[in-house]
């Protein structure tokens, strides 16, 4: 043994102090070690596990999300469909109701027009009587000597006798 | 000068009326200028409920021609005057 360069003491002492080592490691430290690995083991594997569900959460609350959305989305276009609806037939009805007061404003005014246009006439053609009575008498007074006054009276004396 | 037969009989009638309620006449006519004699006498004929009646002669140039009869409140009009009113009131 020596000649292969061992010495026998010290390979006794590094094997007692090997098993010393493993003695006191698998009684002092591979235990609460294992123990440890184990309980991180344990510990990686909850983490997984709720990492899953998180995942599974999250899918899940993405899918509810998009059904949300899709609902969401079709309730805004029925409500925008049902405003345009309403939009629609307000603005329909306040068209008519502007159309129906407009013409009876315009008929409204026709009328008040034609009243003015009737009393305007009346108006003008009263006087032109007038006037043309004035011209008339003023014409009749220049025009008239004594003896055309006296041909008259004749006249209507004559007539008046006619009855008689 | 048309004088409707209506009118002239209603003047008479009245004049008529009058005259049997024994109310003297006293009538008043207006001409365009001052009648002769002859023609106040041609009025009594055309009117002989006028033989007796008191006749006030007033000038009325405004008339034109013609004459206005009144007795009261009642007018009898045959001026020229008169008839352009018809006419106008026809007209209006």
């Amino acid at each position: 043994m020596e000649g292969l360069g061992i010495d026998i003491k010290l390979l006794i002492a590094q094997l007692v102090n090997f098993a010393l080592f493993t003695f006191l490691f698998a009684r002092f430290i591979s235990k609460p070690l294992m123990g440890y690995i184990a309980s991180q083991k344990k510990s990686e594997d909850d983490k997984a596990k709720l990492l899953a569900e998180l995942e599974e959460r999250d899918v899940k609350m993405d899918k509810q999300v998009r059904e949300v959305l899709v609902k969401a989305t079709k309730k805004a276009e029925e409500v925008i469909s049902a405003a345009e609806g309403t939009a629609t037939k307000k603005a329909t009805s306040i068209i008519d109701d502007a159309q129906t007061k407009a013409a009876a404003i315009l008929e409204k005014q026709e009328a008040q027009l034609e009243t003015e246009r009737a009393k305007l006439y009346a108006d003008l053609k009263k006087h032109i009587i007038t006037t043309s009575e004035a011209l008339v008498e003023a014409s009749l007074k220049d025009v008239l000597k004594d003896q055309q006054k006296k041909e008259v009276m004749q006249a209507v004396l004559a007539e008046v006798a006619k009855s008689n | 000068m048309i004088i409707t037969a209506d009118l002239k009989k209603d003047i008479k009638k009245f004049l008529a009326k009058r005259i049997q309620e024994g109310v003297p006449l006293a009538v008043t006519v207006r001409t365009a200028y001052a009648l002769a004699d002859s023609e106040e006498k041609e009025l009594r004929k055309a009117f002989p409920e006028l033989k007796d009646a008191r006749i006030e002669e007033k000038v009325d140039e405004s008339i034109i021609a013609g004459f206005i009869l009144e007795e009261g409140s009642t007018l009898f009009d045959a001026s020229i005057k008169g008839r352009l009113k018809n006419i106008v009131s026809a007209l209006v």
